[in-house]
């Protein structure tokens, strides 16, 4: 199962991958997984980008990329402070058969391992990051890419936790060495200072270091006796009294102190450090851009109103024919109570009427009074319609009726804008010509000069 | 399991070209629908679900419009005894005529009503009364389903109390609705008769309009982060170009030459930003056909975003800079208090205060940007990378605030039957100095931290997005007040 971190960055990389997708799809998939998932649930990132990954058969990486420099950036430090832990100890622990081994420096050497590690511990806590320019830059040499952004708040306990790992390191190849110099040599320890000192004031600190062990293990804590006969002076020739034996006898608690003050500090903030760490990273994962997003798309219900549907029609091409002048002809129909009322004057007989609220018998009874009223040189009947209304397919069957009837007759629309003198828009004026065209018959469709009345004349 | 089967259909049908599908379009939010297509080339009806995670709450299906009504009519009385099989007669006709191609508009209208659908029948409200379309009408009442007729005025006149009574002899409920021009609180109270029509249509409506009026309220919530967005890019953007050393020296022909081109990527850059931005809130309301007036951007341009008749429509006053940079200033100078424990007194706020008004008056009515700055030198020394921004001027960031919510009310306000060009005219005054005080600060905080090119922080980038919420909401009531609501 990935930690914080390695969510964090898979949930990055989601999002990175999310900017491209339209906000409706990523809403109708966080809110499907979040009804899937049921209302009583909080949201798991992990869990859901577990899904995605599943869903989207892609394999789930490992190790995170942008987390390789890091890695091998540790491995690096945390090798070096295994090498100089060996380094270190090999150096305290020199002993060419003259002089003794200072526990005085071992101690200070301690010391100052404590203070590292607690240094280091409030730096990561603190997010205090005075070295990220020199491993952002180094990262840029090895990698020739800047850090991920989203790693950014999480460099400062990322470098902490390292850098106690590498102390621990340090201390346990410390200890292997002491361990080993033990073993492989005859060390002789002993205690100087400068400063002016009892034996008893000596004895005192020690057991004051000692105090965690010297319960359980007391060959590990020194007598106020070894104390004594061990202490030496760099001028002496030699410590008379002393039996050899004594000398070797500070190692216990050498290694106990090493242990308890280097290496159990620098494994507790270890835990510290990986926990702040982990903190950290779920904090940047709820701080993240993306976040309070995903959690928006997930809590609020997808409405979906059918804006996706396209309807089947697309306006149609325009139409090929043009109008014609107004036939000259005494056979005219008004349509839906189209009135040609402007436009034809001086006719004979008022025209005829069809369509609209009149009923179907009506409109044969029209075509009939047409028959009576035709003349042997009438070769035109002119179909009055409006023109801002849709021609419907009453229309076509009356024309086609109409053509029936009347075979050598010529059938021509006349559509009329809302001010019959005016020509209609060229607009409504396309739907006739496209009504004509799909009709047939040979039906043709005039159109009245603005402000001009066409005379009929009889 | 699919609730369809329970979900309310509603046919939308009546006489063509009278405004169906400009109707679907609006209450459907879709503005692909192809509106005053001529009868005869939609033949088949399309259905628009709402479903709210997957549950259908109601469909509506746009139909053709009658093509043949008086032989329908012709048809069913010659088929009838009595009114009491009037609907039994109206299925019998669709089963009768499914496949004869005079009838196939009739049928396809009339198979979602026989099949329980309630009828929402579509007028011209703009049009005179004429009793030609009670033939339509009597079709409808024959088929016994609820129905509800709605007057919809395509054009300028105005018929509808003639429509009105006419109607009502026929329908069970007459309302008029402007599917182009009528503002959301009518899209709602629309659905809601819907669901009058019958007790268990009421319920799955009233969710309907509930989950709409939460999209809706989201939908200003995404624009604003939308907005806070593409306001910070702006404001921090710079431009930069990596060139051998000994170009960009300062009073020479070629980094004149140089600051021009890059201060002209910059422009071209924050033109672009900007549209990208419209796009995202037209996408956002379900807008995709929209024609923009500002769409040529030139540098010439009126409407341009760097025009000076675009700065002088959407620029804030010197004194309301003053006023937004002492809360600016005051909450950076607080920071000092903070530092000293409160042993300064308040003096840090104060003073940042008095720095922050001096610096809004004096400064922030200039479009300066940051001018050329040469880099530190790369590699051996040879190469530099110069930038160009980002821009100093706090106007530039009123400006594009302004520009932005605007457009966006523009949009949230449009409905999908609207066809005409988005038109994008500068106001004359300015809506801003209605904000509150805190909101203003918020913004002007914001906007001073983001032109040194800093970052904002989580918070800082919420407190963004919740004033430019808050400045919509005022930008809304501004322009309703303003008589500009339409």
């Amino acid at each position: 199962m990935p930690g914080h971190l390695e969510t964090l960055l898979a949930f990055d990389r989601q999002y990175q991958r999310d900017q491209q997708q339209s906000p409706a799809f990523l809403h109708r998939r966080d809110r499907r997984y979040a009804l899937d998932r049921g209302s009583n649930q909080a949201p798991d990132m992990g869990h859901w980008l577990a899904q995605l990954q599943a869903l989207n058969e892609t394999a789930t990486v490992s190790y995170p990329p942008e987390l390789r420099f890091w890695q091998r950036f540790a491995s690096a430090f945390v090798s070096l402070g295994a090498l100089l832990g060996i380094v270190t100890m090999s150096g305290l622990l020199f002993y060419d058969g003259g002089q003794q081994i200072n526990i005085t420096v071992i101690l200070g050497v301690i010391l100052l391992q404590l203070v590292l590690a607690l240094i280091t511990a409030i730096q990561g806590l603190a997010g205090w990051q005075p070295w990220a320019p020199l491993v952002h830059s180094l990262q840029h040499r090895l990698e020739k890419r800047q850090p991920s952004p989203a790693l950014m708040p999480l460099f400062g306990p990322m470098m902490a936790r390292t850098a106690q790992a590498a102390g621990l390191a340090f201390g346990l190849t410390g200890l292997v060495t002491l361990l080993g110099s033990v073993v492989l040599q005859d060390l002789a320890f002993g205690w100087s200072t400068t400063l002016e000192t009892s034996a008893e004031a000596w004895h005192s600190i020690v057991s004051w270091i000692a105090a965690p062990w010297s319960g359980w293990l007391p060959v590990a804590t020194p007598s106020l006796e070894l104390v004594s006969d061990t202490r030496f002076f760099r001028l002496a020739d030699t410590t008379p009294g002393t039996d050899s034996a004594r000398w070797g006898a500070w190692w216990p608690f050498v290694a106990m102190a090493w242990l308890t003050w280097t290496i159990l500090p620098r494994l507790l903030l270890l835990g510290l450090a990986t926990l702040d760490l982990r903190r950290k990273s779920r904090r940047a994962l709820r701080h993240h851009p993306g976040y309070p997003a995903l959690l928006w798309r997930m809590e609020t219900p997808a409405v979906e109103t059918g804006s996706d549907t396209t309807d089947s029609g697309q306006l149609p091409a325009d139409a090929s024919t043009d109008t014609v002048p107004v036939p000259d002809t005494p056979l005219i129909v008004c349509w839906a109570g189209a009135s040609p009322q402007g436009v034809l004057t001086e006719t004979s007989a008022p025209p005829l009427r069809a369509g609209g609220s009149q009923s179907l018998q009506a409109d044969r009874r029209t075509l009939a009074d047409l028959a009576s009223r035709r003349g042997p040189g009438d070769r035109d009947l002119l179909v009055v319609t409006r023109a801002w209304e849709p021609p419907t397919a009453e229309l076509e069957d009356f024309l086609e009726e109409a053509a029936m009837q009347f075979p050598d007759i010529t059938l021509t629309l006349l559509p009329l804008a809302t001010t019959p003198t005016r020509r209609p828009a060229d607009q409504q004026l396309a739907q006739w010509l496209r009504f004509a065209d799909r009709a047939g018959q040979g039906i043709r469709v005039a159109a009245t000069d603005n402000g001009e009345a066409n005379h009929v004349q009889h | 399991m699919s609730s369809t089967d329970q979900a309310p259909v509603f046919a939308v049908v009546g006489h063509p070209n009278r405004g169906k599908s400009s109707v679907v379009a609006t209450l459907s939010q879709n503005d692909r629908i192809a509106i005053a297509l001529e009868p005869g080339t939609t033949r088949e009806s399309q259905t628009y679900p709402l479903a709210v995670d997957g549950r259908t709450l109601y469909t509506l299906v746009d139909t053709p419009g009658f093509q043949r009504p008086r032989r329908v009519l012709e048809w069913l009385e010659a088929h009838s005894l009595s009114a009491s099989d009037r609907p039994d007669t109206v299925a019998a006709f669709v089963h009768q005529h499914r496949d004869n191609p005079k009838f196939r508009d009739e049928c396809e209208l009339l198979t979602p009503i026989i099949e329980g659908a309630g009828i929402i029948y579509v007028v011209d409200g703009s049009v005179p009364y004429t009793a030609e379309q009670e033939a339509e009408m009597t079709i409808l009442r024959w088929s016994g389903q609820p129905s509800l007729a709605l007057i919809n005025r395509i054009g300028p006149d105005d018929h509808t109390a003639t429509w009105q009574s006419a109607l009502g002899q026929f329908f069970q409920i007459v309302r008029s609705f402007d599917a182009v021009n009528a503002p959301f609180e009518q899209h709602l109270s629309l659905l809601k008769a819907f669901g009058q029509l019958r007790p268990e249509w009421e319920r799955p409506l009233e969710d309907a309009t509930r989950f709409l009026k939460q999209q809706r309220d989201d939908r200003q919530w995404q624009s604003a982060r939308l907005i806070a967005g593409a306001l910070t890019d702006m404001m921090r953007h710079q431009e930069s170009r990596t060139l051998p050393r000994s170009l960009p020296v300062p009073g020479s022909e070629s980094r004149e030459a140089l600051e021009a081109r890059l201060r002209e990527q910059w422009y071209q850059h924050q033109r672009q930003r900007e549209q990208r931005l419209r796009r995202d809130i037209e996408s956002l309301y379900q807008h995709h056909r929209i024609a923009r007036q500002e769409a040529e951007l030139s540098w010439h341009h009126d409407h341009d975003l760097f025009s000076e008749s675009t700065r002088q429509a959407w620029a804030v006053s010197r004194r309301y800079l003053a006023t937004a940079g002492f809360g600016a200033g005051a909450v950076g100078g607080a920071g000092i208090d903070a530092l000293t424990l409160g042993h300064s007194l308040g003096a840090g706020a104060l003073i940042g205060g008095l720095i922050g008004a001096a610096g809004s008056y004096f400064y922030g009515d200039r479009l300066a940007i940051q001018a050329l700055r040469p880099g530190t030198p790369q590699g051996t020394g040879e190469l530099q990378t110069v930038t160009f921004g980002p821009v100093q001027d706090l106007q530039f960031g009123y400006i594009v605030l302004g520009r932005a919510v605007d457009h966006w009310w523009h949009i949230s306000e449009r409905n999908h039957a609207g066809r005409d060009p988005l038109e994008l005219p500068p106001s004359d005054s300015h809506w801003l100095e209605q904000l509150d005080s805190p909101r203003r600060k918020a913004i002007q905080y914001a906007l001073g931290k983001l032109r040194k090119g800093r970052k904002l922080g989580t918070d800082e980038q919420q407190a963004l997005e919740s004033a430019i919420h808050s400045s919509m909401d005022h930008y809304r009531h501004w322009r309703v007040t303003s008589g500009d609501y339409s």
